[in-house]
């Protein structure tokens, strides 16, 4: 029969699909299977490129200068719990990776890069290769890269597991087997993967497309920092915990300081011979150290996190919307604290002499019209690294000032703020007085200059390309300057400090300069030159001078002397009024547990192996 | 020759047409008197049948045909008359035939002479008696037009314009007495010759046929738990979204709705609330295809004929998809009965629900002092004199108060149209359906809005005496607008916007420049920053076909069909320099802002499902008590999505506002693409026994690509009973009170495969480039760690209910049920530390459970001219996380144990225990450092003296409603309709901190009720300043900020008033109804809630700052609906 003859071929067909469901075996359109990734050299390559899109940056919105006495940041990003002494294991704050935008700094996306580096060791041996020095240089690029992950994570939380094997979901017993290594082993298993990596690495790229892969001195120069961490006081001097220092090492401090010394010397041999060198680009010097981090791929720099505009994906956050003053519609975030401001030195006019900067001499901080200001005549890196009163910044002069309108009145009455009182108050474009963006304006009367580009047009979101640099032949020098000077080779140390000073347009220290005062001179040249490059969190701490850090943190209010009675801005102004340090806006302290982050509790629950630092 | 069953059919048909229009004549038209000697009639047919002129007549006048069982309405008849008198008109057709007429007010009636002599005939030779009834309603009103035939012959009569009926018939007939709308009755005649017969009204909840998974069935028959909700209801609430219309009307089904905006308003909805911590979203199958191209979201709620939600095992249906609930979408089909052309239309005018009332000039300038001297330790900035001219105004250029709300804001428009064509023949049977659209945003001279255009075909064909074909095409477009700025900017400026600066330059249209971050709310919604487009096309085209297979074997079908869903969408952004003005002296400046040069960025994606199906089904009765019907099926699915998107920036001109005029160095692309696929099996055995004892059992067995081969397949079966106790003699002779009662129970076991695909594989994919002498080199990175065990999650649901109507007017249900889910899927977080580098995957390991139940009560009557129906119904869900693998934590930071929703660190807060409102207090309180006398008070969980992240508590209060509740009611009299839908929830909470401080405003509510030295006792901490104070936002999220949000709503109301045909002269013969209505959306809303609606959200930051929604709205509309 006709129907049944369809029937049947309905439930034949049915039965079909039933018997078969091909249909269900989809793929992700989007992906490569694992064989193929490892068989291809090329692709390898790719996965040796990932891992230096992992390597992070420091221009959250919160910078970790914000956690130290460099900056203050106009919002709560994160910094309390280390300024305030907030910080618990399961609250570490903003040193877990910054706050607001991406970083890859925190505890796990490190960790997850390291075991990315683990797999491909485990996988790169097995592919075929028809250039043999291809591999040698990829695996030396992988080494690096896992090193220079262990070491941001070793600095903050001291020893920890080190771990090469690449583990997976059924691993877990040998994951929760891991233990904690000593600070001391941390520090030889990072020394000989980097002398590995050297070897395995070339002293330069022939060609242009590989700039900005490792290379020898990068190696080198990572290695100087590492020994010159592990020189230092924190991990030598009463240290009663392996985890975070040295305990009876058959090695003493002051070899230790050597090592380091040899090795800052091996870094800026190996640099300049492959063509590193200083960048002297400019003969204003404020111009030539602000482009060192504006100029990008120069000479300078050993290792960088590449960036690009914003244009493109991998744009390093956004430091100029975040850092932009509030006038310009910016968002004002890291300020420089008065007290590191106040840190720059002063310079003479013919430039040959240096001296400590003091507000004595702006005579009753009251300072006539055209007169210079304090910001005038002081080491040319300020200029470059910080946004004052007038100074001009793209399309105008900053005006971190309120107006004061005096309409005729004795400026000498005006010689204090108290005696203001009944005085009509306007304000500066850049300050909490201005309609634009008041929530924005600068907490301590300072925004910051370095990094950011002066042609960024606020709100408008396109960013310039720029590279976060990890390791620069600056560093170098300081790092000899200082394991010298705590060898007691005070003329290697002197000389080493005034390379660097005499490219910021800075004359030489005193020729007599030894001991503790260079040593201090040493420091203060580090806090000058590495601003904000994250040097100083960690330096402050491993000179154990933690105590330091616990002050009020101040503002500076200026009033610019009008005189007349309106808002409009027009009348003469007959001089400035200074009153630093005017308000408190926070006070810092200081716990010796600061010295340390807290393993995160939830890594000690699940392993209970990993000792927690000491004081948490 | 016809049939004598077939003739009653035709009849019934005839009187369905009528019956509306008589029911409504009944309340409006009966009273009024028709001097029929006045009625004429225009008419001209030439050998048609009776019926067709009875029709016309009946179309030109107010008359109703009454039609008597005798009567032949199919002879021919010819008749042709010009402005005739209808007396004329109707002798001159029935001119040669047996038929009378009677006029007797409205109604004409129709007899045939002839037979009723003739029956009365064959009656006298059985020795049958005349005898006389009367029929009436409950009410003791005549009913006309009653069916009273002599069971088991074909003899019959209808009532007459009296209600009565007269019929020869001997003492041992039955007569059985139907009538739409009536319960059927059965009488004996026994030996009375005059029978006063009352009938009862149908429960017609009872008959409803309601629509389940694959199928219909009637009502009394279901044994799951499932709701239902009719389109006409939804179509009473003022508002474009079809979505925002359920909540409150279907028990089970959990609904919130946080945003306001045209185009992106639809409310979350959940069945039975959450029960996974994944995802619980329930599946919406639209007339019988799952997640469709344009979903539920924004059909024209004119062209759905209902909405079923199913709760419990009866989902089990929809197997690995069924866990979340499943949500059944039907579409209107052509209606028996001649053409209906409908129009639907209203114009509503909305304004926010409820807005805000933030600070005056003044009172902000004295708010900032206190931050200033209280917090930051710096001068005031206000001086007294400044604070006077803010408060005074008489120097609006320099002190101005501006109201940001007040000025940027109008009341928003909305109109709709739809416009329906419906009827049915021999052969077609079809539904067309077209509507628009359109509805704008609340802006001043905005460019937020959105409109869509939908046309609809239901088209049934009855291609074969045994075959008949669906044919259903619909697509929809939607065009949403809006600023270059997202909504939640928008508002959260508007609200904190700073009254002490002017938005325009005093006397000009400059917009300044505003306060924060060169947001001026002008250029901010008017387009002149740029824009954004967000457009979608859906296109839904189902071939489907039924094929009775009774010529096998009796009650054998076959059904097939095949689906296509096509999705469009396209999404452009045009981002541009725009100006905001610096006054100077007396001139103005115009500053350029946003990017210095304009870009473009656009996308647009394209989808196809294709879905096929074929079952087989049987049906049948045996010996009239076991009813059984089962069918099995098959079904397969596939889908591919592709994705482009471009971008180019350096326009030289924004007049052309195209890629190709941007700069092509500039111009970057993506793409990508992926598929799917589902096969599965499945089926259905329903058996009854005598319509007292109810089994079912459904099952699917269903594969899934998303899972690895041997993991790939699953059963899922769902067995459900039920007892209609009222069926019983025991219960009928001995409950005359009650005469519906069903209890019911079903267990279900069903999954959840809402996942991410291909997690078994270990991958990789392009992404992470290396950037390399300033170029992205390409990078490759691993797809997570692969899980190959990867499953679905699996639901075991149990449900008991009740159903029962008492006392003619009241009808009861109660369900009560309980779910179990286990292989949640959850990451092993508790167990792997981080330092394994291990990206964990998502593992069958976590538990969760919920219980709840939901309850309806309605009652309904009518009295005279008055009908009044309410109808009440509560649902209560409550869910609990019994397990997620979480990180070894503080007891009280513990996510396990607490309900879904609050395992986010979000919910993770300080406890306020108040205010510490004096020094004293503040000495002795632990607080941080920043802390300052007047600021909260937090518990000090750990009691260490210290307040940090370890004295933070984790708040078991879920941002989604626990309890939700609705009343509808609907009171009819005469032409006149009030129909109400109150609406609420409770157990559900909002974090109500608003971001305020140097940054922006705060409420008025805030400056009258905070704490200060004067006030000691405020209900409001001090003064506070964003999320630097330990207050209420970032890392001091409080307790004291998290309210509960329940309400109450009037959700919709409408007045409605149909036009009596008399008062519609010469339209009348035009149109079949006309009604006008005013209805009202969310015109009052009761909550403890203050300043903010009670259903916004916390923006997904995290943060904790709230408001940042475009509000709801509180709609006036005006609607008309007529049909031809």
């Amino acid at each position: 029969m006709k129907y049944n003859k369809l029937i049947g071929t309905i439930l034949c067909a049915c039965c079909m699909m039933s018997c078969n469901d091909d249909l269900l075996n989809k793929t992700s359109l989007t992906s490569i299977t694992e064989d193929a990734v490892w068989a291809d050299p090329e692709l390898i390559q790719t996965f040796v490129n990932a891992r230096y899109n992992q390597v992070g940056h420091g221009w959250t919105e919160s910078w970790m200068s914000s956690c130290i006495d460099e900056t203050a940041l106009t919002w709560s990003r994160g910094c309390e719990q280390i300024n305030l002494g907030t910080i618990t294991s399961s609250d570490i704050g903003r040193m877990n990776g910054g706050w607001y935008g991406w970083d890859h700094r925190a505890w796990d996306t490190e960790w997850a890069n390291i075991q990315n580096c683990n797999l491909f060791f485990q996988n790169v041996d097995n592919a075929t290769f028809t250039d043999e020095d291809w591999r040698t240089r990829m695996k030396g690029e992988v080494r690096f890269i896992r090193v220079l992950m262990y070491h941001d994570l070793t600095r903050r939380w001291g020893g920890l597991p080190i771990i090469t094997d690449y583990y997976t979901l059924s691993d877990e017993k040998a994951i929760l087997n891991v233990k904690r290594d000593s600070y001391e082993d941390c520090v030889n298993w990072m020394v000989a993967q980097l002398d590995s990596a050297a070897t395995e690495l070339p002293g330069s790229y022939s060609d242009a497309d590989d700039n900005g892969r490792t290379t020898q001195a990068a190696a080198l120069a990572l290695k100087s920092r590492i020994l010159l961490y592990a020189a230092s006081d924190l991990m030598n001097v009463d240290v009663d915990n392996e985890l975070v220092g040295y305990v009876g090492s058959s090695e003493t401090q002051a070899e230790r300081w050597s090592k380091a010394a040899v090795a800052a010397q091996e870094a800026i041999d190996n640099a300049l011979e492959n063509g590193f060198a200083l960048y002297k680009k400019y003969s204003d010097p404020a111009e030539n150290y602000k482009n060192i981090f504006m100029d990008r791929l120069n000479s300078e720099v050993l290792f960088a996190r590449q960036g690009t505009s914003s244009a493109d994906e991998e744009n390093l956050s956004y430091l100029d919307q975040s850092n932009f003053p509030s006038g310009y519609n910016g968002w004002g975030g890291n300020c420089p604290m008065e007290s590191f401001v106040d840190a720059f030195e002063c310079l003479s006019a013919d430039g040959t002499t240096a001296t400590d900067f003091s507000w004595k001499n702006f005579k009753d901080t009251f300072n006539i019209a055209g007169g210079a200001t304090p910001w005038d005549h002081r080491d040319p890196r300020l200029k470059a690294t910080v946004l004052y009163d007038g100074v001009a910044w793209s399309s105008r002069n900053m005006e971190l000032f309120y107006a004061a309108y005096i309409n005729g009145k004795d400026t000498t009455i005006c010689s204090t703020w108290k005696s203001l009182s009944g005085v009509t108050i306007g304000s500066g474009k850049d300050t909490d007085r201005y309609p634009t963006n008041s929530w924005n304006s600068s907490l301590t009367g300072y925004n910051v200059k370095k990094f950011v580009d002066e042609d960024y047009v606020s709100d408008s979101w396109n960013f310039s390309a720029r590279d976060w640099i990890w390791l620069r032949l600056g560093e170098q020098y300081l790092n000899l300057a200082e394991a010298l000077c705590e060898t007691g080779d005070y003329q290697g140390a002197r000389n080493a400090l005034d390379v660097i000073r005499n490219r910021a347009g800075m004359p030489d220290v005193s020729a007599s300069m030894s001991g503790e005062t260079l040593l201090s001179k040493i420091r203060h040249e580090r806090r000058i030159e590495l601003c904000f490059e994250e040097h100083r969190y960690f330096d402050v701490r491993r000179w154990k001078l933690g105590s330091t850090l616990a002050a009020p943190n101040t503002k500076i209010d200026i009033y610019k002397l009008y005189n007349n009675d309106k808002f409009d801005g027009t009348g003469n102004v007959t001089g400035y009024l200074y009153l630093p340090k005017h308000s408190v806006i926070e006070t810092r302290i200081w716990n010796d547990k600061l010295y340390w982050l807290p393993i995160p509790y939830s890594e000690i629950t699940k392993n209970p192996n990993l000792i927690q630092n000491p004081k948490y | 020759m016809r049939h004598p069953n077939s003739q009653i059919k035709q009849i019934f048909r005839t009187m369905k047409v009528t019956l509306l229009i008589l029911f409504m004549s009944i309340f409006g038209l009966h009273a009024e008197n028709v001097l029929s000697q006045n009625v004429f009639v225009t008419i001209s047919l030439n050998n048609v049948p009776l019926e067709k002129v009875l029709n016309t007549i009946e179309k030109q006048t107010n008359y109703l045909f009454v039609i008597n069982a005798n009567v032949n309405t199919g002879i021919k008849v010819s008749v042709n008359a010009r402005n005739e008198k209808i007396q004329d008109v109707l002798s001159k057709a029935l001119k040669g035939t047996k038929i009378n007429y009677t006029v007797d007010g409205d109604y004409i009636v129709l007899s045939d002479r002839q037979k009723e002599d003739n029956s009365n005939q064959v009656s006298d030779t059985q020795q049958k008696d005349k005898i006389k009834g009367y029929v009436v309603d409950e009410n003791g009103d005549p009913i006309i037009g009653v069916n009273v035939l002599i069971k088991g012959t074909s003899k019959g009569t209808i009532t007459d314009l009296k209600g009565e009926f007269q019929l020869e018939a001997n003492s041992k007939d039955v007569l059985l007495l139907t009538y739409i709308g009536y319960q059927s009755q059965e009488v004996t005649v026994g030996t009375k010759r005059d029978i006063r017969i009352q009938m009862r009204e149908d429960n017609k909840a009872l008959e409803e046929v309601v629509v389940i998974g694959y199928g219909v069935q009637k009502r009394v028959s279901v044994t799951g738990s499932i709701a239902v909700t009719k389109g006409e209801e939804l179509t009473k609430q003022p508002t474009t979204n079809v979505v925002n219309t359920l909540g409150g009307r279907l028990p089970g089904l959990i609904s919130y709705q946080t945003s306001g905006e045209p185009g992106y308003d639809s409310a979350t909805l959940l069945i039975r609330g959450a029960s996974t911590t994944g995802d619980s979203s329930p599946l919406v199958v639209v007339d019988g295809v799952a997640d469709r191209a344009g979903s539920l979201e924004r059909i024209d709620a004119n062209d759905i004929e209902s909405i079923t939600i199913l709760k419990d095992a009866s989902a089990a249906i929809y197997g690995s998809r069924a866990a979340n609930g499943v949500i059944l979408v039907t579409t209107k089909k052509g209606k028996e009965g001649k053409t209906t052309v409908t129009y639907n239309g209203n114009f509503a005018i909305s304004n926010p629900a409820v807005l805000p009332k933030m600070c005056h000039s003044w009172q902000y300038a004295q708010l900032i002092n206190e931050i200033n001297t209280t917090i930051q330790g710096t001068n005031a900035s206000y001086s007294d004199d400044e604070i006077e001219l803010y408060k005074n105004g008489t120097d609006p250029l320099n002190y101005p108060d501006v109201d940001a709300l007040d000025y940027m804001l109008k009341p928003s428009l909305q109109t709709q149209h739809n416009v329906q064509v419906s009827g049915s023949g021999k052969i077609v049977s079809y539904f067309v359906s077209g509507g628009y659209q359109y509805q704008d945003n609340y802006y001043k001279k905005g460019t937020s809005d959105f409109s869509q255009y939908s046309l609809r075909s239901n088209i049934d064909i009855n291609a074969h005496k045994n075959l008949k074909l669906g044919v259903n095409m619909a697509w929809r477009h939607i065009d949403r607008n809006s600023p270059y700025y997202g909504s939640t900017d928008i508002w959260r400026y508007l609200i904190k916007y700073d009254p002490k600066y002017n938005i325009k330059w005093p006397g000009t249209d400059y917009p300044t420049l505003a306060s924060q971050d060169n947001f001026n709310p002008v250029t901010a919604v008017d387009g002149s920053m740029g824009y954004q487009i967000n457009d979608g096309d859906y296109i839904n085209a189902d071939l489907t076909a039924n094929w009775d297979l009774s010529f096998l074997t009796n009650g054998l079908s076959a059904a097939g069909g095949a689906y296509f869903d096509r999705t469009d969408t396209h999404y452009k952004q045009f981002y541009k320099k725009f100006y905001l003005y610096d006054k100077d002296g007396e001139n103005y400046t115009a500053k350029g802002y946003g990017p210095s040069n304009a870009s473009l960025s656009q996308n647009m994606s394209q989808t196809l499902g294709i879905t096929f199906n074929a079952r087989v089904n049987y049906e049948k009765t045996f010996n009239d008590v076991h009813a059984l019907s089962a069918f099995v099926a098959y079904e397969q699915h596939t889908s591919r999505y592709d994705y482009l998107k471009a971008y180019r920036q350096d326009y030289v001109s924004t007049e052309v506002d195209q890629l190709f005029a941007g700069s092509s160095d500039s111009q970057t692309n993506d793409g990508t693409a992926s598929e799917t696929a589902r096969m599965n099996f499945f089926g259905r055995m329903d058996y009854a026994y005598n319509s007292r004892y109810m089994l079912q059992f459904n099952w699917r067995y269903d594969g899934s690509e998303n899972f690895p081969k041997n993991k790939r397949w699953g059963f899922f079966p769902g067995v459900s009973m039920g007892w209609r106790i009222s069926e019983e003699d025991f219960w009928k002779k001995n409950v005359s009170w009650m005469d519906y009662l069903k209890i019911r129970a079903s267990w279900g076991q069903m999954g959840n495969d809402a996942v991410d695909a291909f997690q078994y594989l270990e991958t990789y994919t392009f992404d992470n480039a290396a950037i390399l002498n300033g170029e992205a080199q390409t990078g490759i990175v691993k797809e997570g760690t692969a899980n190959s065990n990867i499953t679905w999650e699996v639901a075991n649901t149990y449900n008991v209910g009740l159903e029962a109507r008492f006392l003619t007017h009241f009808n009861f249900e109660l369900d009560i049920f309980k779910t179990n889910r286990k292989k949640v899927l959850c990451t092993r977080s508790a167990a792997i530390p981080d330092y394994s580098g291990l990206d964990l995957p998502d593992e069958n390991i976590g538990k969760c459970s919920a219980y709840g139940f939901e309850t309806i009560l309605g009652y309904s009557n009518k009295w005279n001219d008055f009908r009044l129906s309410v109808n009440g119904n509560l649902s209560y869900s409550k869910n609990k996380i019994d397990y997620i693998a979480e990180a070894d934590t503080y007891d009280w930071q513990k996510i396990t144990g607490n309900s879904i929703g609050t395992n986010d660190d979000y919910f993770l807060m300080y406890e306020a225990t108040g205010i510490m409102r004096t020094q004293e207090d503040y000495d002795n309180s632990p607080h941080f450092s920043n802390a300052t006398v007047g600021d909260l008070k937090f518990r000090d969980v750990n009691g260490d003296e210290v307040i940090d992240a370890d004295d933070k508590v984790r708040q078991n209060k879920p941002k989604v409603p626990r309890i939700m509740y609705g009343v509808t009611t609907d009171l009819q009299y005469k032409n006149w309709g009030l129909n109400m839908l109150w609406q609420g929830t409770a157990q559900v909470w909002q974090y109500t901190f608003m971001e305020a401080g140097i940054i922006g405003n705060f409420t008025e509510d805030f400056y009258n009720n905070r704490w200060t030295a004067d006030n000691p006792n405020a209900k409001y901490p001090k003064v506070y300043n964003r999320d630097y104070t330990p207050s209420g936002a970032g890392d001091y999220r409080n307790t004291f900020w998290l309210k509960n949000a329940s309400y109450l709503r009037l959700k919709s109301i409408e007045l409605s008033y149909t036009l009596p045909k008399k008062s519609l002269g010469f339209l009348g013969n035009v149109f079949s109804d006309l009604r006008f209505s005013v209805a009202g959306y969310n015109l009052f809303t009761f909550t403890g809630i203050k300043n903010l609606d009670p259903e916004t959200s916390d923006t997904a930051s995290g943060q904790g700052w709230t408001g940042w929604s475009t509000p709801q709205a509180k709609s006036i509309s005006f609607g008309i609906h007529l049909s031809l």
